[in-house]
C-alpha cells in the first residue's frame, strides 16, 4: 500500500540540481542575473527566477530545445517553491500526459528543455528590444493581462 | 650484460640519454613475462607521457646513424661471463640424497666434463640445471616427463604420508666477483608407491656483488634468471650436439631466422613496436572534439575587437565626463552671470526655475522607485500570466478524477489499513468473511496516480491561489504602471515648464540677458545630451565587457583544449619517432647480425674444423632469406660434408648465436663428439679449448666419446671431471669426481 505524497516530497524527486546548457548560461543567464538593467538582479534568488520565467516563456512560445552539449546545473531543487512545482507539473501534464507527474526525473528534463528554449527570448526582451523592459512587457502581453483580470 | 645487447646498443647510440632511459623502460615492460599485453601497453603509455610531461623527451628530427661500430662496441662492452661454481642436487630423479658437484673453472681451464654411459643420467644432470633455473625439464622423453621427478629410492625410505624434499641448488659467479645462487625446492608426500607433489615449488635467489660478502636474498629470482639466460633462448646454450644439424636441412631457413630473432630478442623489439603503435592509437582516441587553431584565431580576433571597443567606450566616457565638467562649469558661470545681472524679473524666473528643477529631480527619483517595484512584479507575474490558460483544464482534469472515484477523498489508505488491522468494516461491523476482507483490501489498493492524490489536491489548490494572487499582483502592477506613466507625464510637463521659463528668460528685453539665457538653454540641452550619451556609453561598455568576459572564458577553454591537442599530437609524433627509431635499430641489427653471425660462425668453424682447406678457406654464408651455406671459394660444400663436419658447422652456428645474443651463460654441450669419427675426435679435442672465447664449457660425454686420447689432450683445460655411476639395484646415480 503506497503512501500519499505531498508536493514537497516531489521536490526532492526533481533532479538535485537543474540548470541551463553551459552556452546559454554564459550568454544569457549571467547577464540577466548580474546586469543593473535586468529586473532579475533585484530578485532574492535570481537564477531560480530566471529559470522559472524562461520555462514559462519557452512554454508560451512552444519552444523546447533538447539538451545538447555540456550542462551547467547549479540551481538546487530545494529553492523551488510549491507554486513553482505546481507550475512545472501543470506544464508537464499538459505537454505530455497526466501520468507524467509521477516521473519527476522526466519533468526535470522537460523543464530544462523549456528553460533553454525560453532563455534567449527572455534575454532579448530585457536587453535587446529598444525601450524599457517594463513597457515592452506591458505592450507585448497587454491582451493576456486584460484577459486574466477579466476572468 | 644484464640488460641485454639491444639496450647496450641504445646506450652507445648517439641519442639523448632520457630517450635511452625511456626505451630501456619500455623494453623492460615488454620483456616482463608476468605482465599482460594490456598492462604493458598501459605502462608504456604512462611512461611515454611521464617522460614527455617532465620535458625529458621530444621528437627527434633526424635519427642518428647506427653504425656497425656502435653494435660491435655494445656487444664487446661488458663481456664478463657467468660461470657455474657448484651444483647441489637432492633427490632429483636418479640422484639420491644430497650430491654436490664442484664446477668452478679457471681462466685457462674453462671446461667441465661430466662423463657417463648412455642411461647413466647425463640428460637428467642437464635437467637438474634447467629445472632449477626454469622449473622445466626439456630433454626428457614424454614417458619420463609423466613420472614424478622425486627420487624413487628416497621414496621407498619414506613412510606413508611422510614428506620428502627434492631440491637443486645452482651457484654462478663472474670474474667481477659477483655471485648468484638459485635454490629450487619441492616437497613430495608418499601415497602408496607414489610420490605426490605437495604445495608450490619454492624458488629463491641469493646474490652478492663481492666474493668476500655473504649471499643476501634477492627478491626477484625469475628476473635474475632472465638476466643470465632467458628461458626462451636457453636451448642455444644447453644443447644436444646430435640434434643441432636441423638448422641446415633444406626448407629450415625459418628456423635460422627465428633463432636469430630469438637470441637477438628481436621478438621483443618487434612486439615493442606494436605496443607503441597501440599507445599511439590510445593518444589518438582522445583527440576527437578538440579545437582547431582556426577557432582560436577567430575567438582571439573577436576578443581583440571587444578590447578595442571597450577602450573606445572608456575613452568616450572620459571625454564625455570632461565635456560634462566643462559644460557644468560654463553653465554655472552663465547662471551666476544671470544672477548677478541685477534684474528683478530674472531673479524671480531663476528662482522658479530652480524650484522646478528640484521638482524634476524628485520626480525622476520617484520614477526610478516605481520602476524598481514594477521590476519585482514583472518576474512574479510573467510565469503565471504566460501559462494561465492551462490551469483551468488541469483543474478540470483533477476534478474529473475525483468524480470518477480515482481520488477517493473519504477513504484514505491509512484508514483502510487501520480497519483491516481491527478487522472492522467501514460500517464498523466486524469483518466476517474472506470476501469482505478482500473487498476492503481492494478498496485500499491504490495505483501510482492515486499515490499522488495529495499532490493533485495541492496542485489544484495552488493553481487557484496562484491565479488569485497573480490577479492581485497584476492589479498592483497596473496601478504602478499607471503611476509611472503619470509620473513620466508629470516629469515631461515640469520639463516643459522649465523650457517655458528658459524662453521667458530669453525673451527679456535686454541683449546681454538674452545672450546669457540663450547660452544657458544651450548648455542645459548639452548637459542632457551628454548625460544620455554617458548613460548609453556606460551601458555599451558594460555589455562589451560582459561579452568579452564570456569569450575570454571560451578562449580559455579552447586554449586548454588546444594545449591538450598539441600535447596529444606531440605524443603521437613521439610514438612515431620511437617506432622509427626502433625500426632503424631492427633493420640495422638484422642485417648486421646476419653478416656477423656468418663471420662468427666461420671463425668458430675454422677453430673446430680439421681439414686444412676448411681451416684456411671455408666461409659460412647466411643469405638474405636465411639459407645457410658453407663455401670454399664459390663452391658450396654443404652437401659434401660428413655427418661430423655438419655437426661442427652446427655447433659453430649455435656458438655464434650465443655470442650474438649478448647473454653470457655457460655453454653445455651434450654428446659433442658422438658423431665425429674417432680419427677426428683428437682434432676437435685440440680445438675445443680455443672455442667460445671466455665462456665456460660443460661437456656431457659417453666414455666412447671421451677416449683416453681426448682426455689427455683436453686434460690441462678441464677443471672438473665427474663420472656418473648408475646402480641398477637402487636405480640411483652417484657423481664421482675423477
Amino acid at each position: 500500500m503506497a503512501n500519499i505524497k505531498k508536493l514537497q516530497d516531489l521536490r526532492t524527486e526533481l533532479r538535485t540540481t537543474l540548470g541551463f546548457t553551459e552556452i546559454a548560461r554564459e550568454k544569457y543567464v549571467d547577464p540577466l542575473i548580474t546586469s543593473t538593467h535586468s529586473p532579475f538582479k533585484v530578485a532574492n534568488a535570481p537564477m531560480k527566477e530566471v529559470f522559472v520565467n524562461a520555462v514559462a516563456l519557452g512554454y508560451y512560445n512552444k519552444y523546447r530545445i533538447p539538451l545538447e552539449g555540456k550542462m551547467d546545473r547549479n540551481i538546487r531543487n530545494n529553492v523551488f517553491s510549491t507554486n513553482d512545482l505546481s507550475l512545472f507539473l501543470t506544464i508537464a501534464a499538459t505537454e505530455e500526459s497526466f501520468e507524467v507527474i509521477s516521473d519527476m526525473a522526466q519533468i526535470s528534463t522537460i523543464m530544462e528543455e523549456y528553460a533553454n528554449g525560453g532563455i534567449q527570448p527572455l534575454y532579448k526582451m530585457i536587453f535587446e528590444i529598444d525601450g524599457d523592459p517594463i513597457y515592452t512587457f506591458r505592450e507585448k502581453f497587454d491582451n493576456l493581462l486584460t484577459d486574466l483580470m477579466e476572468e | 650484460m644484464e640488460e641485454g645487447w639491444i639496450i647496450e646498443i641504445i646506450r652507445e647510440w648517439d641519442i639523448d640519454v632520457n630517450l635511452q632511459d625511456l626505451i630501456q623502460n619500455l623494453f623492460g615492460f615488454q620483456e616482463n613475462m608476468e605482465m599482460s599485453q594490456k598492462k604493458k601497453t598501459e605502462n608504456s603509455r604512462n611512461y611515454i607521457e611521464k617522460y614527455f610531461d617532465q620535458d625529458k623527451v621530444r621528437k627527434i628530427d633526424t635519427i642518428p646513424e647506427l653504425t656497425t661500430d656502435i653494435i660491435d662496441i655494445a656487444a664487446e662492452k661488458s663481456r664478463s661471463p657467468y660461470r657455474f661454481v657448484e651444483l647441489e642436487v637432492e633427490n632429483f630423479r636418479q640422484f639420491y640424497g644430497i650430491q654436490t658437484v664442484a664446477l668452478r673453472t679457471g681462466e685457462s681451464n674453462r671446461i667441465n666434463v661430466i662423463e657417463g654411459e648412455n642411461g647413466s643420467g647425463k640428460t637428467n644432470f642437464l635437467n637438474a640445471i634447467t629445472w632449477c633455473l626454469f622449473e622445466k625439464e626439456y630433454d626428457t622423453s614424454s614417458e619420463i616427463k609423466e613420472t614424478s621427478p622425486f627420487n624413487i629410492h628416497k621414496l621407498e625410505q619414506l613412510d606413508e604420508n611422510e614428506i620428502g624434499i627434492m631440491r637443486v641448488k645452482l651457484t654462478f659467479d663472474r670474474k667481477s666477483g659477483q655471485k648468484v645462487q638459485f635454490v629450487r625446492k619441492s616437497e613430495f608426500i608418499r601415497k602408496g608407491n607414489e610420490s605426490r607433489k605437495k604445495g608450490k615449488t619454492d624458488f629463491d635467489c641469493y646474490t652478492t656483488n663481492s666474493i668476500n660478502d655473504p649471499l643476501k636474498p634477492y627478491p626477484q629470482a625469475d628476473a635474475k634468471v632472465r638476466q643470465i639466460i632467458p628461458p626462451e633462448i636457453h636451448r642455444f646454450f644447453f644443447f644436444d650436439a646430435e640434434h643441432v644439424t636441423r638448422f641446415f636441412e633444406p626448407g629450415n631457413e625459418s628456423e635460422v631466422h627465428s633463432a636469430i630473432q630469438e637470441v637477438a630478442r628481436f621478438n621483443t623489439l618487434d612486439k615493442l613496436m606494436t605496443t607503441i603503435e597501440r599507445v599511439k592509437t590510445r593518444f589518438a582516441a582522445k583527440k576527437t572534439g578538440l579545437p582547431e587553431d582556426k577557432e582560436i584565431e577567430e575567438l582571439t580576433a573577436k576578443i581583440d575587437d571587444y578590447t578595442d571597443k571597450i577602450e573606445r567606450y572608456k575613452d568616450l566616457i572620459l571625454k564625455l565626463r570632461e565635456q560634462k565638467r566643462i559644460n557644468d562649469q560654463n553653465l554655472s558661470r552663465k547662471q551666476t552671470e544671470l544672477k548677478q545681472s541685477g534684474y528683478k524679473q530674472v531673479e524671480l524666473l531663476q528662482k522658479e526655475k530652480e524650484g522646478k528643477q528640484n521638482e524634476l529631480t524628485s520626480k525622476n527619483n520617484r520614477i526610478n522607485e516605481i520602476n524598481e517595484q514594477l521590476k519585482k512584479h514583472l518576474f512574479n507575474i510573467m510565469p503565471i500570466l504566460l501559462t494561465n490558460d492551462i490551469f483551468e483544464p488541469i483543474i478540470d482534469k483533477i476534478d474529473n478524477k475525483y468524480e470518477a472515484g480515482e481520488l477517493p477523498p473519504n477513504i484514505r489508505p491509512q484508514f483502510v489499513r487501520s480497519l483491516l488491522e481491527r478487522k472492522k468494516c467501514i460500517c464498523n461491523r466486524p469483518l466476517e468473511s474472506n470476501e469482505q476482507i478482500e473487498a476492503l483490501r481492494q478498496l485500499g489498493n491504490i495505483d501510482d496516480l492515486s499515490e499522488l492524490e495529495g499532490v493533485l489536491i495541492e496542485i489544484r489548490s495552488n493553481l487557484q491561489n496562484m491565479t488569485e494572487n497573480v490577479k492581485e499582483e497584476i492589479s498592483e502592477f497596473l496601478e504602478l504602471f499607471d503611476k509611472i506613466v503619470n509620473a513620466r507625464e508629470s516629469y515631461r510637463q515640469t520639463n516643459e515648464v522649465i523650457d517655458d521659463l528658459n524662453k521667458k528668460l530669453e525673451r527679456i528685453d535686454h541683449a546681454n540677458i538674452q545672450s546669457i539665457q540663450s547660452s544657458i538653454t544651450k548648455l542645459e540641452r548639452n548637459k542632457t545630451n551628454i548625460e544620455i550619451d554617458l548613460s548609453r556609453t556606460r551601458s555599451d561598455l558594460e555589455k562589451a565587457e560582459r561579452d568579452r568576459q564570456i569569450d575570454e572564458r571560451n578562449l580559455d577553454k579552447l586554449l586548454k583544449g588546444q594545449n591538450k591537442r598539441k600535447k596529444i599530437n606531440q605524443l603521437r609524433d613521439l610514438c612515431d619517432n620511437l617506432v622509427e627509431l626502433l625500426q632503424a635499430l631492427y633493420d640495422k641489427l638484422m642485417e648486421h647480425i646476419r653478416t656477423n653471425l656468418a663471420n662468427k660462425s666461420t671463425n668458430y668453424f675454422k677453430i673446430l674444423a680439421w681439414k686444412e682447406d676448411f681451416k684456411q678457406n671455408a666461409v659460412i654464408e647466411i643469405s638474405e632469406n636465411y639459407a645457410f651455406d658453407l663455401k670454399i671459394g664459390v663452391r658450396s660444400m654443404m652437401i659434401d660434408l660428413s655427418a661430423g663436419e655438419k655437426q661442427i658447422v652446427a655447433i659453430s652456428f649455435i656458438a655464434a648465436l650465443t655470442w650474438i645474443s649478448g647473454f653470457e651463460a655457460p655453454i653445455i654441450i651434450d654428446s659433442p663428439l658422438n658423431r665425429i669419427s674417432e680419427s677426428h675426435r683428437k682434432n676437435i679435442a685440440e680445438s675445443l679449448p680455443n672455442f667460445l672465447e671466455g665462456s665456460q664449457l660443460m661437456l656431457l660425454v659417453t666414455p666412447d666419446e671421451y677416449t683416453s686420447d681426448v682426455s689427455s689432450i683436453l686434460g690441462d683445460h678441464v677443471s672438473n671431471y665427474y663420472h656418473l655411476s648408475y646402480d641398477t639395484n637402487t636405480s640411483t646415480t652417484t657423481l664421482r669426481r675423477i
